[in-house]
């Protein structure tokens, strides 16, 4: 099943609304609107002919602004989740993008649907800074819990130290 | 400082005494099973058949640091892990020795440069005997920083150390150039202990 | 007590016991025992836990009621990496993630990048890498089961699996340098050709392999102790294993058979002729422990078919890709998934590419971080020394975990 034929199906169930599709180089993504996210994923995992029942994984980017040589913008700042689930049964695997915008990456917690989603939930959070909404426990997994900071942003500078352990990094060997 | 030292004349039978001892502990270091990453399965290796670390007597690996000699920390250390280490060297009694195996805990590793939370380097936070490098290193190379810990340990002389002033190097092999490292007398400083704080988990 | 306990617990499958507060557990007569929930610390500096893994359990008396992984003892900022340095530097670091399955890590990040740079790998390459990747997955379930013997309490058998393991990585090493990170498969093609003699060599381990197999079966698998310790424990049941996410043996030690490499085949296994194995609940039931080590070891044999096909259709030809100009390699715009069959389940890497040398975002999808996500179900109600036994059971890497 092509991402073209899951959208088609999703829009015959009713769902279309605000769907679109990322047709990009390489692996084309459904994307899905942020307040459509939960009744969507519903679907795909519940709707017979879809069956969308392994999650994978969710991967949370920061995105930064991008511009071309004359100034115009190509790509607004934000943070776009990406969400992979398989089909068992029909042997299919679908991606769809949830776009956040800078100012407020909240998004609703599908760990209702895949129990899985809830580590993955909790990596993108510690990771990216993205909060979950409904989330049964929402804390840091990786790293410590009194961490500052998400490391994956763009703009993220490395600490020198936490609490009294040297993290800083060593200069190269003088040479002789 | 020797013991005995400035308190009784050279005695032959203190030396032999100071030989004993440090044979003993030469010869028995039990290390504390304490893997965290790919390094764990080179000393995994090393303490299975083909390489046999038994035979040169550190095949019994204790998991409890109460009962532990020889620490070798293999695998990366980072943040969070680096309380739990210290607090593991903390645990261990007299004598005891460490062994930072594998280039993460040499200086950093792969990760020296781009890893935020990577502590570069163990002896940022425990005090090292010995330093294996490679990435991971070779059981032949863990086997051959075991003996030169042995060496080591058999130039601290315990009860003698100091009595006729010049450190005892007799059997153990020194390569012009290096001065200092085989010498009893210089242990690295241990840096300040680490306060645990508050709701840590380790 | 034994008898009301497992009388009354007549729906639950068998040793699961009954966790205090539930109305069905038997008042203490005889003696006024007052037991109160104590929280203790399973690793991170454990025998048992494969790495550093600290699982937080609250124990009444034996038996657990309620258990915490935490992670993140091992976090070495992979994907902060992987946005740092060139996608042919990265290479050398996705081998320390899964280090018991190097070859298969190297593999599912060079695929994903070939796929979006659109690189044609030639064919002799691609026979040379099904051969080193299957025997790095027989090498890491030996691993898996001999140290699965020692968490239990069996020394000897891991020796024997050490001894098998360390004809293989000496194979590995006499094509690629290195034991146990090896940086062989890289961008393009693989690093090195085959050798004169390394292919004798390997049928002749495969020859004496299938009857090492047997006599480890002998020595640990049924050995009525270890049968005791694994069947009906930990019973995975398979909605709660697709729910969270679980693939691998474990996946189908609970009875689906889905093998990414049958159902998305990716670096020729379409060509190979092989069984998937799937837990049927010979010893127990169907999801429990003894399954999933059961399923570890026949996938043994089948790395072993598959290596024997490769041999025999190996053609001659180039191993690198022409047109990687490693010094200065550039991937195309775009961005994909690609999920390959690693020992222990799906290991996908999701890439964003700019057209940059680095990538703009690589996200490694690690299957034991699924795999360990069902401990904080899977764990209560259990006593604590079938918990070490479930842990085993999962077969994870903490290096793949942490990243």
């Amino acid at each position: 099943m092509t991402a073209q034929e899951i959208k088609q199906a999703l829009e015959k169930d009713g769902l279309g609304a605000g769907l679109t599709l990322f047709e990009g180089p390489k692996d084309p993504a459904l994307v899905v609107p942020r307040e459509q996210l939960l009744k969507v994923a519903r679907h795909l995992r519940d709707a017979r002919h879809l069956a969308f029942d392994l999650l994978i994984m969710v991967t949370g980017t920061h995105m930064i602004e991008k511009r071309d040589a004359k100034g115009v913008v190509l790509r607004e700042p934000g943070f776009e989740l990406i969400y992979h689930v398989r089909s068992v049964k029909n042997r299919a695997l679908v991606a769809f993008k949830v776009k956040l915008p800078i100012g407020d990456p909240t998004v609703d917690s599908v760990s209702s649907i895949w129990p899985a989603a809830d580590w993955h939930e909790r990596e993108t959070f510690d990771l990216v800074g993205i909060t979950f909404k409904g989330h049964p426990d929402l804390r840091r997994i990786l790293l410590p819990d009194d961490w500052e900071g998400h490391p994956l942003r763009k703009d993220y500078a490395y600490p020198k130290a936490y609490r009294d352990i040297n993290l800083e990094v060593d200069p190269p060997w003088p040479t002789p | 400082m020797g013991l005995f030292e400035r308190s009784l004349p050279d005695v032959h039978f203190l030396k032999l005494a100071d030989a004993a001892i440090d044979w003993g502990r030469e010869s028995s270091l039990w290390p504390m099973t304490f893997g965290s990453a790919c390094c764990a399965i080179e000393m995994m290796a090393v303490g299975a058949s083909k390489f046999d670390l038994d035979r040169f007597g550190a095949g019994a690996f204790r998991a409890t640091p109460r009962q532990a000699d020889l620490m070798i920390v293999a695998g990366t250390v980072n943040a969070k892990m680096a309380l739990v280490v210290r607090r593991l060297y903390d645990q261990m009694p007299e004598p005891k020795y460490v062994m930072a195996m594998g280039a993460c805990t040499v200086g950093g590793g792969p990760y020296w440069k781009h890893g935020y939370n990577v502590v570069k380097g163990i002896d940022k936070f425990v005090p090292v005997d010995v330093h294996v490098p490679g990435c991971p290193p070779r059981p032949e190379a863990i086997i051959e920083g075991i003996r030169f810990l042995q060496r080591k340990i058999r130039a601290k002389r315990v009860l003698t150390r100091g009595l006729d002033g010049t450190p005892d190097l007799a059997g153990v092999s020194v390569s012009p150039g290096t001065v200092g490292i085989l010498d009893p007398t210089v242990r690295p400083a241990a840096p300040p202990p680490v306060p645990l704080a508050a709701g840590s988990k380790a | 007590m034994a008898d009301a306990m497992t009388t009354a617990s007549s729906a639950a499958p068998a040793r699961t016991f009954i966790v205090p507060g539930d109305p069905l557990r038997p008042p203490d007569t005889h003696v006024d025992v007052r037991t109160q929930e104590l929280q203790i610390n399973m690793g991170p500096q454990h025998p048992s836990t494969h790495g550093v893994l600290r699982v937080a359990i609250w124990v009444d008396g034996e038996i657990v009621t309620r258990a915490d992984p935490d992670i993140g003892y091992l976090h070495r900022c992979a994907e902060k990496i992987g946005e740092s340095v060139t996608n042919i530097q990265y290479v050398p670091y996705t081998d320390r993630y899964d280090y018991l399955a190097a070859m298969n890590n190297n593999l599912g990040y060079c695929l994903a990048v070939e796929r979006i740079a659109e690189v044609e790998v030639p064919e002799r390459a691609q026979y040379i890498r099904t051969i080193a990747v299957e025997l790095n997955r027989i090498a890491s379930h030996l691993m898996a089961v001999g140290t699965y013997g020692l968490d239990v309490g069996a020394f000897t058998p891991f020796f024997y699996a050490f001894r098998e393991r360390e004809e293989i990585l000496r194979i590995l090493e006499w094509i690629c340098g290195a034991r146990l990170t090896y940086n062989f498969i890289r961008i393009g093609g693989v690093m090195r050709d085959a050798p004169e003699g390394w292919i004798p060599d390997i049928q002749k381990f495969l020859d004496l392999f299938e009857s090492r197999l047997d006599e480890f079966n002998d020595l640990l698998t049924h050995n009525h102790i270890f049968v005791q310790r694994t069947a009906n424990v930990g019973v995975i049941t398979l909605e709660d294993a697709l729910g969270y996410g679980i693939t691998g043996p474990m996946l189908r030690g609970s009875g689906l058979r889905y093998d990414l490499r049958r159902e998305a085949p990716y670096l020729l296994y379409d060509r190979f002729e092989f069984d998937v194995p799937i837990g049927t609940g010979i010893k127990g039931q169907v999801g429990d422990c003894w399954d999933r080590y059961w399923v570890r070891i026949l996938e043994m044999r089948e790395s072993v078919r598959i290596v024997r096909q490769a041999i025999t259709q190996m053609p001659a030809g180039e191993i690198m890709a022409k047109n990687v100009r490693h010094l200065a390699f550039k991937s195309k715009p775009g961005e994909g998934y690609l999920g390959t069959e690693n020992p222990r389940g799906e290991l996908g890497y999701y890439l964003i590419s700019e057209g940059q040398p680095n990538s703009y975002r690589s996200r490694i999808r690690a299957p034991s971080f699924c795999n360990l996500s069902i401990l904080g179900k899977l764990l209560p109600g259990t006593m604590l020394a079938d918990a070490v036994a479930i842990i085993g059971s999962t077969d994870i890497v903490l290096g793949e975990v942490d990243r």
